[in-house]
C-alpha cells in the first residue's frame, strides 16, 4: 500500500488518548468555537470592505438628502452634521463602535433605526428563502436520484433535460412567465402583491408560492444534476457493490448504503443556495414587489444610505457564516469520518 | 489446453467423495464485451465445497470477470455463453433478475480487494453485517445482534462488541478486511469469491488474512475462489491452481502439480519473475570498492535526528521519529515498512517535498534543509524522485518528450540537446524515442514507469528516491523494471533509495536495508546480513509472513496469533514493537531500545535481539 504517512486512524494508544482528552475540548465544541470564531474574523474583514465600498461610490448622502437644486454650502453643513468630513479611521471606529452596542445607525432618508427596517423586512426574504429552498430540495433531489437509478432511460434524460431548461432559464423570466400562467390558470389566485405573515397568514403562504415556485424551480436544477452526479460516483463505489453482492435489490442498496452517502455535496450546494437566495432574492422580490432585504439593499445603494447599505452588506455575510456552519454540522450528521469521532 | 485432473469425469466420483458438491461448475465459458472479441475463452471451472482454488493471473487476464459473472454482476453490455455454468446447482445463464438476486449473499458472495471502499463508510459494520443477516436469515433484535457477534468472532475479530459499534475508517486494514469476510459470509453462502482480498495489506497482516481464509473453509465448509496476481499467496493458500492468461486458463490442477512441475511456458514464465527471498539477485560490478558500505569516502546523504509529526485532530502523530542514516555515493539503500511505517515521508523528506519537524538533512557536506532560490533548484535537479503511479511524475496531458524537457530545461539544456540527451534516454530505458510525441495513456503501465525513470533521470541527477515503483506492475513487467533499475543505476552512477513494502523486491535491489516500524528504524544492515539473520523481532516477523511461492513452505496450521489490530503505541515509554513482540519482557515495555551496533554496519534497536543462527 502507499503510505501516507499518517498512520491508520486508530494509529495511538489508550494512554495518549485519554491524556489527549483531558486536555481538550469534546471535538464538537472545539469545532463550533472555531467556526465562530473564525465568521467574527470574517465579520470583521467584511465591516472594513462594506465601509469602504459605500464610500468608494460616486455621491453621498449629503447629496441626496439636499437634493439636486441645493447650494454648496447646505451640502457642506449637512455632511458636516453628518460627519462625513471627519477622517475615515474615525467615521469607521465611531460606527464600529456603536456596532458592537448594537446600534445600527438610522437610515438618514426616512429618519427609522437601521434595525427596524431590517427587522421588518428579513422575515419576508427569509421564508421566501426558505420556501424556494424546500422546493428545490423537494423536487431536485428526488429527481436527481431516479435518474441516477435509471440512468440512460427515458426518466433520466427527462430530468436532465428540465435541469438543462432550469439552469438556461433566468429566474424573472421564469418567475414572469408562472405569473402569466397562474392568473390563467386560477384567476382568483394573488399573483402578484405580497401580504405580511403577521396581516394574514392565509394570504401571506398563497401569494409565496409563486415566488417560492419561481425562484426554486430553477435552483432544483442545480441539485438535481449534483444528485445525479453524486449518486451515480457512488454506483462505481465498492459498498454498493459490497451490496449488491450481498443479495440486495438496487433500490435497496440505493435506499440503504446510496442516498445518505450522495448528500454530501447536495447539501452544501442546497446550503449555500439558501444563503444566495436572501443575496439574490432582488431580482424575484422586483417582479412580485415584495417587501425583502434585497429591495431594501438595492434601495439604500441609490439612496446613498451609508448605515443601511452597511448592514445590509453585513447582514448577508452572516447568512453566508451561518449557513456554512449549518452545513457542516449537518456534514458532521450524515459523515462519521467528518470532524475526530474518536 | 490441459484439462485439470479435477475435472475428469472418472475423477470426478472419487473427489466427490473427498470433497464436497461442486458449488461451481462452468465448461466452456466465455464472456465477451460488446463486440469486441472474447475477454474470457473456453474456460473450465469447478470449486467444490471445502476446498480453495486458486486462480492465477496478471490485469488484464479475465480473472476478475470470471468472479463478477458467478455473481451475475458483469456489466450490461457483457454477453456470457457457456456450455454448463452452475453455481449451487442453480444454472446462470438460464437465472432472471429475481434467482440472481436470491441467489446473491446466500449461496455466493464475494470478498473485494479494497476492504475500506467494500464497506459503506457512513454505517457502523455491525449494523451492515446484521443488514445481511436479517436478508437471509430473517433474524431480528437480540437474535440478529447475537448472530453478529458469533460472525466477528468466527473471522476472528478481537473485543466483536465493541468493533460492531464502530465505522469502517476506526479499524485497521486488516480488521477491515475481516469485516469485510463476516459481511460475505453472513448470509451464509456455499461459494466465496476472493477478489484479491489481500493486495492491499501488509504482508504480515496478508499472512493473517490467508490464514484465515484456511480457516473459513474448515470451519465453515465453502468452497473459495481466490483469485490473485501473486503466486506466493496462491501457494500458501489454494488447494488447487488455475493459471489465466489473455481470458484463457493455460493450466490447471493440483496446486503441487502447477507451481514445482509447471507445463505451459507462460506459468515458467510467471514463477520465473517472482523475486524470491533469500536468492540475492544483485550483483555488484566492482566487488572491491568495498560493496556498498558508507565508509570509505565522504556518504552523499547525512540525515541526523529527523523527525516529522503532524497534528491530527487536535492529536500530534509521529510520522518520523528520530531517524538518523548515511547513505553512500553509488549506494542502493532499501527503506522496508508497513503502511503507516513513515517510510514515505521519510522519502518526501529527503527530496524536501516535505519539511521535518526536526533535525538536519546534509548532502555533499551541505545542511540543504535551509536552502533557497538558486542553490534549492540545482538541488532539486540533483534529487529526482519515481512515484509508485507514473502519474506522479508524467501530466496526462502533455507529450512525453514536453514533460520530459522540463527537468532538463530547470538545467539549462534544451532545443536540439535536449532532444538528443531525451531520445538517449529513452533508448536507454527500452522505450523506442520515436514514440516520445505520444502522450502517457498510449502507454502500458509497464512502459509508463520506464518514461518516468527516464524522466527521472534524464538531467543526470546524483540521487533517485523511488517510492515502491514496482507496485502497482504485474510480476512479468517488475522484473524487467527492477533489472532496468539496476542497469541505469550502474550506468549512471547513481545513488538510490528505494522504498518498498516487498521484502523480495528490496533484497533483489539494495545493497544496504533499513527496516521501519512506527516512525523507527528498527534495524539497519547490508541486505546479504539482514535476510540471512534478521535480528530485531519485528523484521523476522515481516521476513516470515512473506508467503512463498513455493507450496512445500506451507506453515503447518500453528497457532494464530492475536491480529494485529493496527494500534501502534504513540507515546509508549517501552519498545514500539513491543505488544505484538513474541520475545517482550518487562524491560521492553519501560525502557525503549536504541540502535545500537550488533557488527560491523548491523544496528538494531532491540534489548533481545534475535541470534544469529535464528533460533527463537
Ligand atoms: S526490545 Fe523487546 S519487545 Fe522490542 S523487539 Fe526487542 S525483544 Fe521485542
Amino acid at each position: 500500500m502507499h503510505a501516507t504517512g499518517l498512520g491508520p486512524p486508530s494509529h495511538r494508544s489508550v494512554a495518549a488518548g485519554l491524556v489527549g482528552r483531558a486536555i481538550a475540548l469534546p471535538p464538537l465544541t472545539a469545532f463550533i468555537a472555531r467556526r465562530v470564531l473564525r465568521g467574527l474574523a470574517v465579520l470583521f474583514v467584511l465591516s472594513i470592505v462594506a465601509f469602504g465600498l459605500v464610500r468608494l461610490l460616486p455621491g453621498n448622502p449629503a447629496d441626496v438628502l439636499a437634493g439636486p437644486y441645493s447650494d454648496a454650502a447646505t451640502r457642506a453643513r449637512l455632511a458636516q452634521d453628518l460627519g462625513l468630513n471627519r477622517p475615515l479611521t474615525e467615521q469607521y471606529l465611531m460606527w464600529l463602535g456603536r456596532l458592537l452596542h448594537g446600534d445600527f445607525g438610522v437610515s438618514v432618508y426616512n429618519g427609522l433605526p437601521v434595525l427596524q427596517l431590517i427587522k421588518e423586512r428579513l422575515p419576508n426574504t427569509l421564508e421566501l428563502a426558505l420556501a424556494a429552498t424546500v422546493v428545490s430540495i423537494l423536487w431536485g433531489v428526488p429527481a436527481g436520484a431516479i435518474a441516477a437509478l435509471r440512468q440512460g432511460r427515458t426518466f433520466d434524460r427527462m430530468a436532465r433535460g428540465a435541469a438543462f431548461l432550469g439552469l438556461a432559464t433566468p429566474v424573472f423570466v421564469f418567475g414572469v412567465c408562472l405569473v402569466l400562467v397562474a392568473s390563467i390558470a386560477v384567476p382568483s389566485w394573488p399573483s402578484v402583491g405580497f401580504v405580511p405573515f403577521s396581516d394574514h397568514p392565509v394570504r401571506n403562504l398563497q401569494s409565496t408560492v409563486l415566488p417560492a415556485l419561481a425562484l426554486g424551480l430553477p435552483l432544483g436544477a442545480t441539485l438535481c444534476r449534483f444528485m445525479r452526479t453524486s449518486m451515480i460516483e457512488v454506483y462505481e463505489q465498492d459498498y454498493l457493490r459490497t451490496a449488491l453482492a450481498t443479495g440486495a435489490t438496487r433500490l435497496q442498496a440505493t435506499l440503504r448504503h446510496g442516498l445518505r452517502n450522495a448528500s454530501g455535496p447536495v447539501v452544501t450546494v442546497a446550503g449555500l443556495q439558501l444563503a444566495g437566495l436572501v443575496g439574490n432574492s432582488i431580482l424575484i422580490e422586483n417582479v412580485f414587489a415584495i417587501p425583502g432585504i434585497g429591495q431594501l439593499t438595492v434601495n439604500s445603494l441609490m439612496q446613498k444610505d451609508y448605515s443601511v447599505t452597511q448592514a445590509c452588506i453585513l447582514l448577508l455575510g452572516l447568512v453566508y457564516i451561518v449557513m456554512n456552519l449549518v452545513v457542516d454540522l449537518i456534514h458532521l450528521l450524515i459523515d462519521p469520518r467528518v470532524g475526530g469521532s474518536r | 489446453m490441459k484439462v485439470a485432473a479435477a475435472d475428469d469425469p472418472g475423477q470426478t466420483q472419487k473427489d466427490d467423495a473427498r470433497r464436497g458438491e461442486a458449488v461451481l461448475r462452468c465448461r466452456d465459458f466465455n464472456v465477451r464485451y460488446g463486440t469486441a472479441p472474447d475477454s474470457v475463452r473456453a474456460v473450465d471451472l469447478t470449486v467444490r465445497a471445502g476446498e480453495i482454488v486458486g486462480l492465477i493471473g496478471e490485469s488484464g487476464s479475465g480473472k476478475t470477470s470470471v468472479a463478477m459473472a458467478c455473481l451475475g454482476l458483469l456489466p450490461k453490455q457483457a454477453h456470457v455463453s457457456a456450455e454448463t455454468f452452475e453455481v449451487c446447482g442453480t444454472d446462470l445463464a438460464a437465472a432472471d433478475d429475481k434467482a440472481l438476486t436470491r441467489l446473491r449473499g446466500s449461496e455466493v458472495a464475494m470478498v473485494f480487494q479494497d476492504a475500506m471502499g467494500a464497506l459503506d463508510p457512513s454505517m457502523r459494520v455491525g449494523r451492515q453485517i446484521g443488514e445481511v443477516v436479517a436478508r437471509h436469515r430473517g433474524l431480528k433484535g437480540k437474535a440478529r445482534q447475537n448472530a453478529v457477534l458469533e460472525l466477528l468472532r468466527r473471522v476472528r475479530v478481537p473485543e466483536p462488541e465493541h468493533r460492531a459499534r464502530q465505522y469502517p475508517h476506526q479499524l485497521s486494514g486488516g480488521l477491515r478486511q475481516r469485516v469485510a469476510m463476516a459481511l460475505a459470509l453472513a448470509g451464509e453462502p456455499r461459494l466465496l469469491l476472493a477478489d484479491e482480498p489481500t493486495t492491499a495489506l501488509d504482508v504480515t497482516v496478508q499472512a493473517e488474512i490467508l490464514r484465515l481464509l484456511r480457516t473459513v473453509r474448515d470451519e465453515f465448509g465453502v468452497g473459495i475462489l481466490l483469485i490473485s496476481h501473486d503466486i506466493g499467496v496462491i501457494a500458501q493458500t489454494a488447494d488447487r491452481v488455475a493459471v489465466m492468461r489473455d481470458g484463457e486458463i493455460v493450466e490447471s490442477g493440483a496446486v503441487e502439480d502447477v507451481l514445482l512441475r509447471p507445463t505451459s511456458d507462460y506459468t515458467r514464465m510467471l514463477l520465473g519473475s517472482v523475486p524470491k527471498l533469500g536468492e540475492r539477485a544483485r550483483r555488484r560490478p566492482a566487488e572491491g570498492a568495498g560493496g556498498g558500505t558508507d565508509l570509505d569516502g565522504a556518504p552523499l546523504f547525512v540525515v541526523d535526528g529527523l523527525s516529522r509529526s503532524f497534528r491530527a485532530r487536535g492529536r500530534v502523530v509521529h510520522a518520523v521519529r528520530d531517524v538518523s542514516l548515511r547513505v553512500g555515493r553509488g549506494e542502493v539503500l532499501g527503506v522496508v515498512g508497513e503502511s503507516g511505517s513513515g517510510k514515505s515521508t521519510l522519502a518526501k523528506m529527503l527530496v524536501r517535498l516535505d519539511q521535518p519537524s526536526a533535525g538536519r538533512l546534509e548532502m555533499n557536506g551541505a545542511d540543504y534543509g535551509r536552502l533557497r532560490g538558486k542553490r534549492l533548484k540545482a538541488f532539486r535537479r540533483a534529487v529526482q524522485m519515481v512515484f509508485q503511479h507514473p502519474a506522479g511524475s508524467l501530466n496526462p496531458k502533455l507529450r512525453v518528450v514536453t514533460s520530459m524537457r522540463e527537468p532538463l530545461a530547470a538545467g539549462g539544456v534544451t532545443g536540439g540537446e535536449a532532444r538528443r540527451r531525451i531520445d538517449e534516454v529513452l533508448a536507454e530505458v527500452g522505450v523506442p524515442p520515436e514514440t516520445a510525441g505520444r502522450l502517457p495513456h498510449e502507454f502500458s503501465g509497464g512502459q509508463k514507469q520506464r518514461i518516468a525513470i527516464a524522466r527521472a533521470i534524464a538531467a543526470r541527477p546524483q540521487v533517485v528516491v523511488l517510492d515502491e515503483p514496482t507496485s502497482a506492475l504485474d510480476v512479468s513487467v517488475q522484473a524487467q523494471v527492477l533489472d532496468l533499475l539496476l542497469k541505469v543505476q550502474q550506468a549512471e552512477e547513481l545513488t538510490y533509495v528505494f522504498i518498498s513494502h516487498d521484502l523480495a523486491v528490496v533484497q533483489a535491489i539494495s545493497d544496504r536495508v533499513m527496516v521501519m516500524y512506527a516512525g523507527r528504524v528498527v534495524e539497519i544492515a547490508e541486505a546479504e546480513a539482514l535476510f540471512a539473520s534478521p535480528a530485531h523481532w519485528y523484521t523476522r516477523a515481516l521476513l516470515e509472513a512473506v508467503p512463498s511461492p513455493d507450496p512445500r513452505d506451507r506453515p503447518e496450521s500453528g497457532a494464530a496469533s492475536p491480529p494485529d489490530t493496527g494500534d501502534r503505541p504513540e507515546e509508549a515509554r517501552g519498545c514500539v514493537f513491543a505488544a505484538r513482540c513474541p520475545r517482550a519482557e518487562s524491560r521492553c515495555r519501560a525502557e525503549a531500545p536504541e540502535l545500537s551496533t550488533l557488527s560491523a554496519g548491523h544496528a538494531v534497536a532491540c534489548h533481545f535481539p534475535a541470534d544469529r543462527e535464528g533460533s527463537k
